[in-house]
């Protein structure tokens, strides 16, 4: 049973090929077509697909798009008659593109397969998974667990914006949700738009500032924005909220409530800013908790399965696997749209009856480390390099680890290329940025020389797994970097800095912990665990870094820069190598020095 | 297009919104007039009855 999941034409396209139950890759259309959360139809994701399942269109079983374009119109069409005539301009200006394309989707696919590969696919074999099934599927079947709750929140597919529900075995049930113009995404998202970042990319930036403000303004949500009720369910007060019939997300009233109109991302960000990131990181963490303790009393179930953007608000995972009644949580790593193709395709294989034979196996997770995208070979990679006239050397295995500690231990920046992609939005150590945590400077120089990003976001350490323990407070191993922890008091530094006269960004420059360059304002870390079974190249150089220096981490981002999607080819790397300042770039068994590189130009 | 109208009439009858047929018709040609109008071959016909 071949089945290949697509998600298109709204954002973050990608597709995602399942055999027998088994995910074979899954990756994004950004990462080929370099544009960031790309939406157009995924030709490379799907072509990449096929080649790395090694068959050809025919051999498909089915293609299964995501969500079900009707159901969407339906909402819109019903969204805008309760509102009209407002929000008269903003339905014409979407409805051509439903005319156009999304109404005609079954069409459209087949014409973009036909052109890709030249033969018909029949429409008996294109499928459409409904959205909230596709994010249950894509977090239920390839979870660790037998059976488990399942809890869906995102901005918003066809009518469901938060969803509840039990997989046991082979099915999933949902059985009750919450649905638009009631959403914690977008609530979420308006505030990202009123803090002046872009909405569907911003809001892990809204969650890094919150650290630094206080929750002054809870109040003033709970009261006006949100009737929170106690078992989580919720309904937004849509005077404030302008995205049911504007192309905006919030009104005037909004801009009242918060003290002034939405913040231009070229202005500053000023304390008023980081105390409403903060509110409603608040109040998203409260949500969350309570609809978990809800899941928990509808189903019984120890284990918890976690899907939808608003599950990557890792701060709020963090707390719900603290907190909550649940044992044990498991988030899928694409868990916004991305990972509605792979969610699909998983859906439609299991719903025929294949069985999830990765629970039989281990480790029990099916999602392979989220290693599910291109990988490129030294002799590719060196073939790459000698095109360019790049100046490299290539090494053993164990020099690269060896010349890479070096590298860490004095101060570079290194950009670690290996393996396969990595499916979702973290970079877990195939095509990530690695440096020393243990810098205080380390922070502001990728920030601002690497990443060319906001000064106050933080990074994240990669850790063995098996010291985690010992640095974090988190009861739970976090393979995809989808949970934040505490750094133990006993790393503190001593005695605490004195924060009294410090407030907003002030607070950025201050040594907390013998860790200062992946530790947040408020001691807290996302954390990455790093196993032998998922990725034993990274998994040594930790453990080489670890007995160079008695530090069993590293300081782990993305392999991009600011704006762009991760880097995917060699090609990506070389580039984003060379324009910025980072000093060494590993490249499979290659390595490259940026000081002894010819400029670009050349 | 026929393929869209039983999809159309089939999800109605799924989710009994049969009240909704008449305005997706009336959409669907509102937005296929849309869509000619952008085609800039069609433009002075649409420009010449309006």
């Amino acid at each position: 049973m071949l089945a290949l999941g697509i998600s298109a034409f709204y954002h973050d396209s990608a597709a995602a090929i399942v055999g027998d139950g088994e995910i074979i890759a899954a990756v994004q259309e950004e990462r080929f077509s370099r544009r960031k959360a790309d939406a157009g139809f995924p030709v490379n994701s799907v072509n990449y697909c096929l080649r790395a399942a090694d068959v050809q269109i025919a051999d498909l079983d089915y293609v299964v798009y995501y969500e079900k374009p009707l159901l969407t119109f339906d909402r819109l069409l019903e969204t805008y008659l309760a509102f009209a005539p407002r929000g008269f301009r903003s339905f014409f200006r979407a409805l051509p593109i439903w005319a156009k394309e999304k109404l005609f989707l079954t069409q459209l696919i087949r014409d973009r397969l036909k052109e890709l590969f030249q033969e018909d696919f029949p429409s008996e074999k294109l499928v459409f998974s409904f959205h909230h099934h596709s994010h249950a599927a894509s977090a239920f079947y390839p979870s660790p667990f037998e059976r488990a709750g399942i809890l869906v929140l995102d901005g918003v597919g066809e009518w469901a914006t938060t969803s509840i529900g039990r997989g046991a075995g082979n099915s999933i049930e949902l059985s009750k949700e919450i649905r638009f113009p009631n959403s914690l995404g977008l609530l979420y998202s308006a505030f990202t738009y009123y803090l002046g970042f872009a909405v569907n990319e911003g809001e892990y930036k809204v969650m890094g500032l919150a650290p630094y403000g206080s929750p002054t303004y809870v109040d003033a949500i709970i009261t006006n924005l949100i009737d929170l009720k106690p078992d989580g369910s919720f309904r937004l007060n849509l005077e404030y909220f302008d995205y049911c019939t504007n192309l905006k997300m919030t009104t005037t009233k909004f801009d009242a409530l918060f003290g002034g109109p939405p913040r231009l991302p070229s202005e500053p960000l000023t304390r008023r800013h980081m105390d409403i990131a903060r509110s409603i990181q608040s109040v998203l963490e409260e949500a969350v908790l309570r609809l978990g303790r809800t899941v928990y009393q509808e189903t019984k179930e120890k284990s918890l399965c976690l899907a939808g953007g608003v599950a990557l608000n890792c701060v709020a995972n963090g707390r719900l696997l603290r907190e909550g009644p649940f044992e044990e949580i498991w988030v899928q790593p694409a868990a916004g749209d991305a990972g509605g193709a792979l969610g699909a395709a998983l859906a439609v294989s299991h719903g025929a009856g294949v069985q999830r034979r990765h629970l039989a196996k281990s480790p029990r997770d099916g999602m392979h480390g989220a290693f599910l995208g291109p990988q490129f070979t030294d002799a590719e990679i060196c073939a790459f390099l000698t095109r360019v006239g790049a100046v490299y050397e290539v090494l053993d295995d164990q020099q690269v680890i060896e010349k890479t500690v070096d590298a860490l231990t004095e101060q570079e920046v290194v950009g670690w290329f290996q393996g396969r992609l990595e499916y979702g939005p973290r970079a877990l150590g195939n095509r990530s940025i690695l440096a020393d945590p243990r810098s205080p400077q380390m922070q502001r120089k990728v920030n601002l020389s690497i990443k060319y990003r906001e000064s106050f976001r933080p990074f994240a350490p990669a850790i063995l797994a098996e010291h985690l323990s010992q640095y974090f407070d988190l009861p739970a191993d976090s393979q995809y970097m989808l949970l934040v922890g505490q750094i133990r008091p006993s790393w503190h530094v001593s005695p605490p800095p004195d924060e009294t006269d410090l407030t907003g960004l002030m607070k950025l420059g201050v040594r907390r912990t013998e860790f200062p360059a992946i530790t947040h304002v408020d001691y807290s870390s996302r954390v990455q665990t790093v196993h032998e079974a998922t990725n034993s190249r990274f998994h040594r150089l930790l453990k080489a870094f670890h007995s160079r220096t008695g530090c069993p981490m590293v300081l782990n981002t993305s392999f991009n820069v600011r704006d762009e999607p991760i880097v995917c080819s060699p090609e990506d790397a070389y580039r984003c190598f060379m324009g910025t300042e980072m000093g060494v770039l590993v490249m499979g068994t290659a390595i490259l020095y940026k000081s002894n590189q010819w400029p670009l130009s050349h | 297009m026929i393929n869209l109208l039983v999809q159309l009439g089939r999800y109605a009858r799924a989710y009994r919104k049969y009240w909704m047929i008449p305005l997706w018709l009336m959409l669907i040609m509102l937005g296929g007039l849309i869509v000619l109008i952008e085609k800039s071959t069609f433009a002075p016909f649409i420009y010449a009855i309006f």
